[in-house]
C-alpha cells in the first residue's frame, strides 16, 4: 500500500476489495481477450460507429431523455448501416436495420452477422438492404457485414468495434 | 502480477504482447484491472452492467492495441473506454445512478455468512458505507477509483472521470473532507480504523 494514502481511502479500498472485487470470471474474460489480439493494421474495413442514441449527453453521467428504442449508425467507405435495437425481452435483443449504399449504387446482397460472447447470430439482407437479427444476447457484441458479388463470392467484409447492448 | 511484469516497462510489455506473449497480456490486465474495475463500477448501476462494460473494454483493447501509438497512454485509453462504455450502457439500459456502498453491503448474501462477510457487516464498516453513500455521485466516483487503485496516476484518474488532471488533487481533498464530516456526524470519528482489514 502506498505510504501517504489517507487512512479513509485505505479503509474504503479494503471495503471495496471485500464486497466488490473484480469477479474472477470477469478477470478470466479479460485474460481470454488475448485471443482477439489484432497484430497488424489494415486487416479489414472498419464499420465506424458514427451515431448512438445511448451516447451520454453530458460527460459525467446518463442524463437527458432516453429514447425507448436504441438506434446506432455505422459508416464504412461507400456504405452506411442504420440499426435499431429493441429489447431486451427474455435477455435477448432484436436488431433491425438497413445497409445503405452510395447514391446510384444498387442495394448490396449479403449477410449481417452479430458476434457475441457465446457465438454468432445472422441476418440475410433483403432486396432493399434490410435485415433482422433475432436472439442477440445482452453483453458485448460486434457487427460484421459481408457483401456478395452477383456470382455469390465474397465482395467485402467490414466489422465494427465491440459495443454493449 | 509476475515479477517480470512488475519490472518491465509498458512499452516493452506491449512489444511482448504484440508478439503474442499471453503472459505479457495477463500482466497488462493485472496492472490495470484495479483502475478499470473502479471506473466501470463508478459508472455502472450494478455488477452485471459493470461486467459487460469491463468485457467490452478489454475486447476493444485487444482489437485496437496495434493502433495505439503511445505505449504509456494505454492505461488512460483503458479507463477512458471503460467510462465511455459504462455511460453508454447506463443510458441504453436506463439505469438511474451507480449503486453506493450501502447497497453493496446489502448484496452480501446473508445465507453465506463467513468471518469476512461478518466483518464487513460490522458497525464501523456500515458507518463508513453510510457516510460514503451520502457523498455526491462525483465524490463517490472519485474516491472509489482512488480507493481501489491507489497506484493510479492523476492522469489515469482524470481520464477515468473525464476531469482535468490538475483538478483531481483539490477534488480529492474536498471529497475526503466531506467523508470525514459525515462520519463524524454519524458519531464514529474513529470508525475508519475499525473497518475489516
Amino acid at each position: 500500500m502506498n505510504v501517504g494514502v489517507p487512512e479513509e481511502l485505505r479503509s474504503l479500498g479494503r471495503l471495496f476489495r471485500q464486497v466488490d472485487p473484480a469477479p474472477e470470471r470477469a478477470v478470466g474474460v479479460a485474460y481470454g481477450a488475448a485471443d482477439r489480439l489484432v497484430r497488424r493494421c489494415g486487416s479489414g474495413v472498419v464499420l465506424a460507429r458514427v451515431g448512438d442514441s445511448a451516447a451520454p449527453v453530458h460527460p459525467d453521467g446518463a442524463s437527458g431523455a432516453v429514447p425507448r428504442v436504441r438506434t446506432l449508425s455505422f459508416a464504412a467507405p461507400g456504405r452506411r448501416v442504420e440499426l435499431e435495437l429493441r429489447g431486451p425481452l427474455a435477455g435477448a435483443f432484436r436488431l433491425r436495420g438497413i445497409v445503405l449504399s452510395r447514391s446510384g449504387q444498387p442495394s448490396p446482397s449479403g449477410v449481417v452477422t452479430v458476434r457475441h460472447g457465446r457465438g454468432e447470430c445472422h441476418g440475410e439482407l433483403d432486396s432493399c438492404g434490410g435485415f433482422t437479427v433475432r436472439d442477440v444476447p445482452t453483453g458485448p457484441v460486434r457487427l460484421l457485414l459481408f457483401t456478395r458479388r452477383a456470382d455469390g463470392a465474397l465482395a467485402h467484409r467490414a466489422s465494427s468495434d465491440w459495443f454493449v447492448c | 502480477m509476475t515479477e517480470q511484469g512488475r519490472t518491465c516497462g509498458t512499452a516493452a510489455l506491449l512489444d511482448r504482447v504484440a508478439l503474442g506473449d499471453e503472459r505479457a497480456w495477463r500482466d497488462l490486465v493485472d496492472r490495470n484491472s484495479g483502475v478499470v474495475w473502479g471506473a466501470v463500477r463508478a459508472y455502472s448501476a450494478n455488477r452485471a452492467d459493470a461486467e459487460d462494460a469491463w468485457q467490452a473494454t478489454w475486447l476493444l483493447l485487444a482489437e485496437n492495441l496495434h493502433r495505439l501509438r503511445d505505449a504509456e497512454g494505454v492505461s488512460a485509453w483503458l479507463v477512458t473506454t471503460a467510462r465511455r462504455e459504462s455511460l453508454r450502457l447506463a443510458r441504453a439500459r436506463r439505469r438511474e445512478s451507480p449503486s453506493g456502498l450501502a447497497g453493496l453491503l446489502a448484496e452480501v448474501d446473508a445465507g453465506t455468512e463467513s468471518p469476512e462477510s461478518s466483518a464487513v457487516r460490522s458497525v464501523s464498516a456500515a458507518r463508513m458505507a453510510q457516510a460514503f453513500a451520502q457523498l455526491s455521485q462525483r465524490c463517490q466516483q472519485l474516491l472509489r477509483i482512488m480507493a481501489v487503485a491507489p497506484d493510479a496516476s492523476y492522469e489515469q484518474i482524470g481520464a477515468a472521470l473525464g476531469l482535468a488532471r490538475g483538478s483531481i488533487g483539490p477534488k480529492k481533498q474536498r471529497c475526503l473532507r466531506a467523508l470525514r464530516q459525515r462520519m463524524l456526524v454519524s458519531g464514529s470519528p474513529d470508525s475508519v480504523e475499525g473497518v475489516a482489514g
